[in-house]
């Protein structure tokens, strides 16, 4: 493994930490908006909103490292009849022709986005949210990115494979 | 070149790269940028439909219905991994091994507990012949039967509420919904919620396992049932009652109690969906606690694998976002439109050629991508004919469950496939499932002709 795969290993191994806080935060606080509601009376809409917040970031930081995991949904009929030759190579077109130009795309094309939000620190439609959709919306990106990372890593480690097997 | 030429080769494409095994929500989106990218070059392809992609993954982030998925597979995995469906299906053996074909009606009521509570039919099916299947060959049960049991069974949580794929159904044909309504020009569209569609699923969830059941009374395993009795009797320890009652009841009540108030309160509207959930996270953790399962390598395992089960759906879910926005862009609609035909005399048949590709598909591709694929390219049209989204809605979630069961594809076959014995032969396990498909296309049918089955308790909750 080069500098380069054990940066992002080590990235993605935060971020699943992070998440599981994350989750299990935003569980709580469901919890805790039921038992306000109902003993209290009271309906917080920032407390809503930061379940969203939570429950977006869980899934836009997720993909990058459910991909490291390799726990993305593939339909394996045919792949798992493959040599393993065969799978690095094919492992190999999809990182070059789906997965990096769709990361690169996504922060390309949410740059425009992202940017007025953060030039007028977008805050929440409602009354009594959370003044942080610039940084919800920052998510986006940043989700990309995590993905190029991730795919470029794959694309080492493929590559390694190949060199050192064939 | 034809545009639409170019959108049935995208199309192909599309389904050409899924096959090959690559990551599903990566093929669906980088096709749609790569064949995007071509019209754009040629073209023919509108660069506002590549502007919208961030403002419809927003949406996606900040859609309300969608949280209650991570909450709902956490509860799911939660009841899984502490073995409290196990234990279900232990202390059930206990009480249903003296009476005809009581292994297999045991299988048949935990998979429908199982179906209601977790709601994860690659679990259920693995959970059910790990733990059932040697027991019911040990008690000569025909491997055929025992298999097609675990399989029909495990498969349930289809269609059971609250099950998931009723959550995305939900999300997905209530905006299809909105938009046939939008273009039929009524401005204050009606939606399809979860509770409805949660209402609509109750009665062919309760009348599945009760035919499976009466079709496993039909046949005559009480001769091999008795058989083994008289073998058992002298060497099974006689375990007094009252313990049994005891472990029956620790086992069998709060589960059950836990799926009637997380049912309840969504479909009464006392909680919405996800605060459902989450409750049900607490009830589960503390069922656990209880029985002194849980520990906190269990709440960590659990949490990373809702974080990657949650991601893995909504990666789908913005890939097949990208791939129908393309799809229009590539003027897609127009083309569904000339396949399915405007014949509104004929409507029947076209809802019927719709299902029946989502049952094809369903051989190939899970039910998450059927849904966030299929239904919002043919829903608008479907609706526009004036069907009702519930009764539709119900129609899906049984065929994907009865494709699911279909041989030589149907995902449980090849759940069940990998923790199955290797002496038992595949085509038992074919064998096996066929009478409960049939049973499936006979509810399938009848719902159909009496959509009423479908629509009777939502309507009567809402008033």
């Amino acid at each position: 493994m080069n500098n380069f795969q054990l940066l992002t290993e080590q990235i993605m191994n935060i971020i699943s930490k992070l998440l599981v806080y994350i989750l299990l935060s935003m569980i709580g606080l469901v919890i805790l908006t039921i038992f306000l509601r109902y003993f209290f009376s009271i309906g917080s809409i920032s407390i809503q909103e930061l379940i969203m917040y939570f429950h977006a970031s869980i899934f836009m930081l997720g993909i990058s490292y459910t991909y490291k995991e390799n726990s993305h949904v593939k339909i394996d009929i045919f792949y798992n009849k493959l040599s393993e030759k065969n799978k690095t190579i094919l492992s190999l077109i999809g990182v070059i022709l789906l997965i990096i130009p769709f990361a690169i795309f996504i922060i390309f094309i949410s740059f425009d986005m992202v940017s007025s939000s953060w030039s007028i620190f977008e805050g929440s439609s409602e009354a009594g949210g959370l003044d942080l959709v610039f940084i919800l919306k920052s998510l986006i990106p940043l989700s990309g990115f995590l993905i190029l990372l991730q795919a470029l890593s794959e694309l080492f480690k493929n590559l390694q494979i190949l060199k050192n097997e064939y | 070149m034809n545009i639409e030429i170019f959108a049935i080769i995208y199309i192909l494409f599309t389904f050409l790269f899924l096959l090959t095994g690559l990551p599903v929500g990566f093929v669906l989106s980088g096709i749609a940028l790569i064949f995007s990218s071509i019209g754009l070059l040629f073209g023919f392809f509108d660069y506002t439909y590549l502007i919208a992609i961030p403002n419809r993954i927003f949406g996606i982030m900040t859609n309300q219905n969608l949280l209650a998925v991570p909450l709902f597979i956490f509860m799911g995995l939660i009841l899984e991994k502490t073995k409290i469906a196990e234990n279900l299906l232990v202390s059930m053996n206990n009480i249903y091994k003296n009476s005809s074909g009581g292994f297999a009606i045991s299988v048949i009521v935990v998979g429908t507990l199982m179906g209601a509570s977790t709601g994860i039919v690659g679990a259920s099916v693995v959970t059910l012949g790990l733990l059932s299947l040697p027991v019911m060959i040990k008690h000569n049960y025909p491997n055929s039967l025992a298999c097609g049991v675990i399989c029909a069974s495990g498969t349930l949580g289809q269609i059971i509420p609250p099950s998931l794929v009723l959550i995305l159904l939900a999300d997905v044909l209530s905006s299809a919904y909105q938009q046939a309504q939008l273009n039929m020009g009524i401005f204050s569209p009606e939606t399809v919620t979860i509770a409805d569609l949660f209402a609509g699923a109750i009665l062919p969830g309760i009348a599945l396992p009760i035919l499976y059941i009466l079709y496993i009374k039909s046949i005559n395993i009480k001769k091999i049932d008795t058989i083994n009795n008289i073998k058992k009797i002298d060497t099974i320890n006689t375990q007094s009652d009252e313990i049994k009652e005891i472990n029956f009841l620790k086992s069998f009540f709060p589960p059950i109690l836990l799926i009637i108030v997380v049912l309840g309160s969504i479909i009464f509207g006392i909680a919405t969906p996800s605060e459902a959930a989450a409750l049900g996270v607490l009830g589960a953790v503390l069922i656990s606690t209880t029985q002194k399962r849980i520990t906190f390598n269990i709440i960590d395992v659990c949490s990373k694998e809702t974080i990657k089960l949650t991601s893995m759906v909504f990666m789908i879910l913005i890939g097949a976002t990208f791939f129908s926005l393309v799809f229009r862009g590539l003027e897609g609609e127009e083309l569904i439109h000339s396949f399915l035909g405007n014949n509104i005399e004929n409507k029947n048949m076209t809802l019927g050629l719709v299902l029946l590709m989502m049952f094809l598909l369903g051989f190939i591709l899970d039910f998450i991508e059927i849904i966030f694929i299929i239904i919002p390219l043919f829903g608008p049209v479907l609706f526009t004919l004036g069907f009702d989204p519930i009764w539709v809605g119900i129609l899906i979630a049984m065929v994907l469950q009865t494709s699911f069961l279909t041989p030589p594809f149907g995902f449980s076959l090849f759940y069940l496939r990998g923790v199955a014995p290797k002496n038992i032969n595949t085509t038992e396990i074919y064998k096996g499932v066929y009478p409960f498909i049939i049973i499936q296309v006979l509810v399938i049918g009848i719902i159909f002709l009496f959509p009423d089955i479908a629509t009777f308790l939502p309507k009567l909750i809402s008033n």
